[in-house]
Order: structure tokens, then C-alpha cells, then sequence
């Protein structure tokens, strides 16, 4: 009857409290916009980075030799039926220096972090390619560190 | 009369009115919108990850995270893109107008057409150039004819030779470092130079030469501003080709300094990113087009203050438009009947509706209705005070300040305490809509840190009506999505703990293209120190005393305070 009533009887109608200061409207601590929340920069575990893969969370972080990028702009490329979706969420080093998107390259976050040491100049010099690319396009998030316990 | 009757009446009245409201408000209402809901609750885009104390990115939605910020005007040179410069804007308006189109000023009250303008300012041009100086120093208003056609010739020459305009509040007190020309508007003010007179190449009094007092030799450097433009003639031209390596767009625009003595410098990005955030603002089918008048309000003309109107002034003129000033004494409705935007500071509406407002029933009435439409999302002309003045006004662009642009302006690391009050300054979001239903225009409140950024810092979307409740509004002033030139985000201060990052709320860092730098090093290297302390350096600057938060729908709130 809003919009009737104060056509009548004078009045506006107000909208929602964007702010969350007076408590009604968009709140701050309301649950469905938890997962819009912004992800605090800083140290990932592989555990904890393997849910921004685009589908359990639609921010993509992917980690190249302990850094993580936020590629979630590249989604094209890295999110789900991506050509690189098996990166998003992962360490993507060993993938990226093989110039290999299968499974077998990418670790699963319950394994220890790859060292990297069996890979050829190579094979380096192309993941070094690989980072500069990262670094340049994407935002560099955090690092990527081994979890205490699970994969060290 | 029997009771049943009655109760089926009512109910039948009852039924109507809840069948209307349901039709109105699910479908009709829907139709008739600017803009829709979902578009008003997202009119950021915010960046997926945020640093520890600080909240997300914010940047309007207009230019989402991932894509570039508004840089310039995008001109073409051979294969690649230029930002562009004075000289590719005034070129352009002039080509464009063919020197047809016309600026009213103030004090002689006469139309001039950009040609004669052009003629004037080419003729000082040809002074200024001729003398390899160094800084132009204007104290005078821009808002006449003197002001105007010194600060284009000004202009010319930060392209051509290298003499940057300084725009000043008053006469410098101080020796200026590069000063060589100095600008002031009457002999009175001449004869209170008190011997500062040598500090400059050439003096130029915006005054009568017959008023003039007895110069002596050592006063060979003062001219009149008549004496050198005397003999102009009305020019539709202004030639200029850019350099193939883009330096023109590197160059410097102005020099400002602020009433508490504060200089900043300002690029040509500055300007042509100003210019081109203006010119995005406006949504499809409102667009700016050649009928275009823009009345800007004297006040924002003076020397210093000018800083934010050329983004709007040379904006309107590239599409063929025309420009006027008005003076605070005569502003009433009457004053801007050949406007389509006006451009005014909040308080100086408020006067003008104050002296307008009607108060007849049936108006009260129309009022009502118009404001609860534009509540509703939807706007009407209904309720225009007075139509025959108004009915070419479509937009009015209200220019409301920082809290402390002084403070701001010190690069200090001491941040002040938030001291919230009930109160505010600018106008409610009711009486926006109470201005929008009136004048039958649009309103977009802008924010502007004076002498610091050119053009404003945020501003409400040309479509945003909404009505927020009373103690939304008594705690803080909406100012819509940052300006596409810009990028902000909020930050943790240690005086402030209660200003919590996780709710989005802190001290507001901005970073862009339309931010000026400090000229004294002392200056340059504590703002340095603040970009670093609160912004972790990489190009923001905290504006200190700036408190604020993001809403839910992107929207940069400030504190009333």
C-alpha cells in the first residue's frame, strides 16, 4: 500500500540502509553477502587456496613458485570449462613450466609443496615466461605457504 | 443506509486500492523507472581481495576492476593513442564551433563569441610568448573577460612555450619561486603591491588605463590588460599539431595554490581525464549535444577555486555548447531560464530555492506527488517552481566540500579523531529530491577536495533518487560512486578504532589521474610519507579527516562531522 498511501496521504518511500549503521537494510554481517566478501591478501595454504577455483568460490587464485595471483579477471582461461581450469586454486608451477594442463601436474593441496628441483634450465626459463606474464596481468595476492602438518 | 452495503464497499475500496498498489508497484512503476534497483544497489566494482587494514578497491562500475581507469580523451596519432592536452581540446572546440558559440561573463553582462575570445587570448598569447617567462601568476576571477582570456592565453602557452598558469588566491605576500608574470584585477590592488612590483617581469592590471596612477620608470614592467588586447581580432581558429612523441601530454596544465598557501601542480591528464570523466558521467540518451548551456555559479570561478570548473566548461564547449556566469547576488531562476546544466555550490541552491519556493495548495500537492514518484525511481517535471525558466535546466550539478581540505592539504600523519554529529551541511537526500521535484532537473551531489583534485572526487549517479531514512542521513552524506578517474579504498587509523575495515568503513586513500602533486618538496616528501604510512605507497593518497565507508551498493558515504 506504500506507494498508494503516500500518493494519498504524502510521504516517500525509503530505501534500504546501504550502510548497516542503523541495523536494518544491507547489514554488514548478513550471511548471503559473505561470499562477495574481499579475501584478505597475505599467506595461503594449499588447502585454503584450492577453494577460490572459480566454482566453490567465484574469486580464482592461482599460486606460481609461492606466489599467488588473483585471476579471477581471466576467467575465460582459468575458470570452470576454462582451457586452464585445472590451475585455478592450485600451485600451477610444474603445469606451467611443462607447458602441460594435465591433472598429473598440479599437486592436490593434502600433498607437500613441489620443490621444483627435477625441472630442467628449460623448463625454468619458461616458468620464469610464465611468472612475468602472471606478474604483469594479475594482482599478487599473497603467498603460498605449506600447511603445518599437512604438507610439511 | 444498510450495513452490509457498506461493508461491501469498503471491502470492494479496499480490494481496488491493494489491487492498484500491487499493479502499480509489480509492473507499472517497474516500466517507468530511470534506473532499476539492481543497478542502484551495484554502482561499484570492488576488487576480490584486500589488504590486511584496509578494505577492498573501489572504482565505479563504469570502469570495473581489470579495465583502466578514465585517462585521457583516447585520440588516435598514427597507430597508437594519445591522452590528449589543452591544445587538442581548444583546437577541437574551436573547430567545432567555428568561434560561433558564445560565453556570457561577469562584469560587463555581453555574450562573446569563442571567437573573440580566441582573438583576445591569442593576442595575450603573443605577449606572454614573446618574453621567455616562466610562471603566469592569476589572482583575478575567471568569470570576466580579463580572467578568462588571460587563463586561455595561459593555457596556449603551457603547450607552445612552456609558461605555465599559476592560479592564485590573492596576491602572493611571499615571493613565488618562477613568478614572472603577475595578473591582478584593479589599480587599488596595484598600489598594494607595496614594492613587490619588482618580484615580476610584467605586471598585467585588469583595470580602466585611464584610472591608472603615475608609473615611474621602475614601473615600465605593469601593462593594462586593455592595452594588450587592444587590436585583437576576432580568430575562429586555433592551429595545433602534437608532437609525435606524446610529450605535449606529459606537460604541466596549471599551478594552484591554496588560501592557506599550499601549491600543487597539475599535468594535462589531469585535465583531458576531467574532461572525459564529465563526458562518460552522462547516461545513454542524455548525453551532452550542441544545445548544450552550462551556468556556472561566480564563486567557483575565482582564481583558485577555477581548478574545477575547466573539466565541466571545456566539456560542455567540445560538443558545441555554450557557457555563461552568474553571480551569487543576481542567481534566481530567472538568471539560468537558457541552461540545461547548472553548475553551484550546495549552499547557494539552497538560497535560490529559498527564494522561490511557492506555497499555493495545489503546488503542495504536485510536490508531494512528484517526490514520492522520484522516491519511487521515477522522474517528473510536475512540480517545477517555475517552468518558463526552467524548462531547459536538465541537470544541476551541486559542488559540496571535504570536511577539512586544509588538513588534507598537510600531508599530516597526525589523523585526526572522528567526531561524529547529527547534523549535516548538505542537503538531506529528501530535500535533494525536493530540489530534483522543483527545478524539474536532475541533481548529482559531487564531492570536491579543493586545490588538490581536479574535478570531483565522487559523485551520485545522474538517475540515483533514492530517499535513505532520517538516521541514515543524520549519520552520513551519500556521494555515489567514486569518479571513473579514481580508484579508493578504505583505511584503518589507529585514532579511530572504531571505524572497523571489515565493515568497509575507515579513512578514505584515493588514487587517479586527476590528482595534483606538491610543488615544495617539504610538502612532496610528507605526502610521500602519509601515501606510505596509510596507503602503502603505490600511488594513493590518504585524504586525512576523510572518514567514511562503502555502502552495500558501492556508494562512498562520508561521516557527518
Amino acid at each position: 500500500m506504500s506507494f498508494i498511501k503516500n500518493l494519498l496521504f504524502g510521504g516517500v518511500k525509503t530505501s534500504e540502509d546501504p550502510t548497516g549503521l542503523t541495523g536494518s537494510g544491507g547489514s554488514n554481517t548478513n550471511d548471503s553477502n559473505k561470499s562477495n566478501e574481499p579475501v584478505v591478501a597475505g599467506n595461503f595454504f594449499p588447502r585454503t587456496l584450492s577453494k577460490f577455483n572459480g566454482h566453490d568460490d567465484e574469486k580464482i587464485f592461482i599460486a606460481i613458485r609461492g606466489k599467488v595471483y588473483d585471476c579471477t579477471r581471466g576467467r575465460q582461461f582459468y575458470g570452470p570449462s576454462g582451457p586452464y581450469t585445472n590451475f585455478a586454486g592450485h600451485d600451477a608451477s610444474r603445469g606451467l613450466a611443462l607447458n602441460s594442463f594435465d591433472l598429473e601436474v598440479v599437486r592436490d593441496w593434502d600433498q607437500p609443496l613441489d620443490p621444483l628441483n627435477d625441472l630442467t634450465r628449460e623448463q625454468m626459463d619458461a616458468l620464469d615466461e610464465w611468472q612475468e606474464h602472471f606478474e604483469n596481468k594479475y594482482p599478487c595476492i599473497g603467498t603460498l605457504i605449506p600447511e603445518p602438518g599437512v604438507n610439511a | 443506509m444498510d450495513w452490509s452495503f457498506l461493508l461491501q464497499l469498503l471491502v470492494t475500496l479496499l480490494v481496488i486500492l491493494l489491487g492498484a498498489n500491487w499493479l502499480l508497484s509489480s509492473f507499472l512503476l517497474d516500466f517507468k523507472r530511470d534506473l532499476t534497483a539492481v543497478a542502484l544497489a551495484q554502482q561499484s566494482s570492488i576488487s576480490s581481495v584486500r589488504n590486511e587494514n584496509e578494505t577492498a578497491y573501489y572504482r565505479s562500475i563504469l570502469v570495473p576492476t581489470g579495465f583502466p581507469l578514465t585517462t585521457g580523451l583516447g585520440l588516435s596519432l598514427k597507430y597508437k593513442i594519445r591522452n590528449g592536452n589543452f591544445g587538442d581540446v581548444w583546437n577541437a572546440i574551436m573547430e567545432i564551433s567555428k568561434g560561433k558559440n558564445t560565453i556570457r561573463l561577469i562584469g560587463d553582462d555581453k555574450r562573446h563569441s569563442l571567437g573573440e575570445l580566441n582573438g583576445m587570448a591569442k593576442r595575450l598569447f603573443r605577449k606572454l610568448s614573446a618574453d621567455s617567462y616562466k610562471n603566469i601568476g592569476i589572482s583575478n576571477s575567471i568569470a570576466t573577460v580579463e580572467g578568462f582570456t588571460l587563463a586561455l592565453a595561459s593555457m596556449m602557452t603551457t603547450i607552445k612555450t612552456g609558461s605555465i598558469p599559476h592560479f592564485l588566491p590573492a596576491v602572493p605576500r611571499q615571493r613565488v619561486e618562477d613568478l614572472d608574470v603577475l595578473v591582478i584585477d584593479s589599480w587599488r590592488s596595484f598600489k598594494m603591491l607595496n614594492g613587490s612590483e619588482s618580484w615580476y617581469k610584467l605586471i598585467i592590471v585588469c583595470d580602466d588605463p585611464k584610472k591608472a596612477p603615475q608609473l615611474g620608470t621602475k614601473n615600465d614592467n605593469v601593462v593594462t590588460w586593455k592595452g594588450l588586447v587592444d587590436g585583437f581580432v576576432y580568430d575562429s581558429e586555433f592551429r595545433y599539431t602534437p608532437q609525435d612523441d606524446n610529450s605535449d601530454d606529459k606537460k604541466l596544465f596549471a599551478y594552484v595554490t591554496s588560501p592557506w598557501n599550499g601549491t600543487n601542480s597539475f599535468n594535462q591528464i589531469c585535465l583531458v581525464s576531467n574532461i572525459a570523466e564529465f563526458i562518460k558521467s552522462f547516461p545513454l540518451n542524455n548525453e551532452l549535444t550542441s544545445s548544450e548551456h552550462l551556468s556556472i555559479s561566480a564563486k567557483l570561478a575565482s582564481s583558485s577555486a577555477s581548478l574545477q570548473i575547466w573539466g565541466k566548461l571545456f566539456a560542455v564547449l567540445l560538443h558545441g555548447g555554450s557557457a555563461s556566469f552568474t553571480k551569487q547576488a543576481t542567481l534566481d531562476c530567472k538568471s539560468v531560464q537558457e541552461s540545461t546544466l547548472l553548475f553551484i555550490e550546495t549552499e547557494q541552491i539552497i538560497k535560490l530555492m529559498n527564494s522561490t519556493s511557492k506555497s499555493g495548495l495545489l503546488h503542495k500537492i504536485y510536490l508531494s506527488w512528484a517526490t514520492n514518484l522520484l522516491s519511487e525511481g521515477i522522474f517528473t517535471k510536475i512540480a517545477e517552481v517555475e517552468p518558463n525558466s526552467l524548462k531547459k535546466l536538465r541537470c544541476v550539478y551541486l559542488a559540496d566540500y571535504v570536511k577539512d581540505a586544509e588538513v588534507i592539504s598537510t600531508f599530516s600523519e597526525k589523523i585526526p579523531q572522528l567526531k561524529k554529529i547529527n547534523q549535516r551541511t548538505t542537503p538531506s537526500t529528501e530535500q535533494l529530491n525536493k530540489l530534483r521535484a522543483q527545478l524539474g532537473s536532475r541533481v548529482v551531489l559531487e564531492l570536491y577536495c579543493p586545490y588538490l583534485i581536479m574535478g570531483p572526487v565522487a559523485h551520485t549517479n545522474f538517475y540515483d533518487y533514492r530517499v535513505f531514512e532520517k538516521s541514515v542521513d543524520d549519520s552520513v552524506v551519500c556521494y555515489g560512486p567514486l569518479g571513473t578517474t579514481l580508484e579508493g579504498k578504505m583505511v584503518e587509523t589507529e585514532t579511530n578504532p572504531l571505524l572497523n575495515v571489515e565493515k568497509r568503513q575507515g579513512m578514505l586513500c584515493i588514487r587517479g589521474f586527476n590528482i595534483g602533486k606538491p610543488t615544495d618538496p617539504d610538502r612532496l616528501k610528507q605526502a610521500m610519507n602519509l601515501a606510505e604510512k596509510f596507503g602503502g605507497g603505490e600511488g594513493w593518497m590518504p585524504l586525512v579527516n576523510v572518514f567514511g565507508l562503502w555502502g552495500q551498493d558501492g556508494c562512498l558515504y562520508t561521516y557527518n562531522q
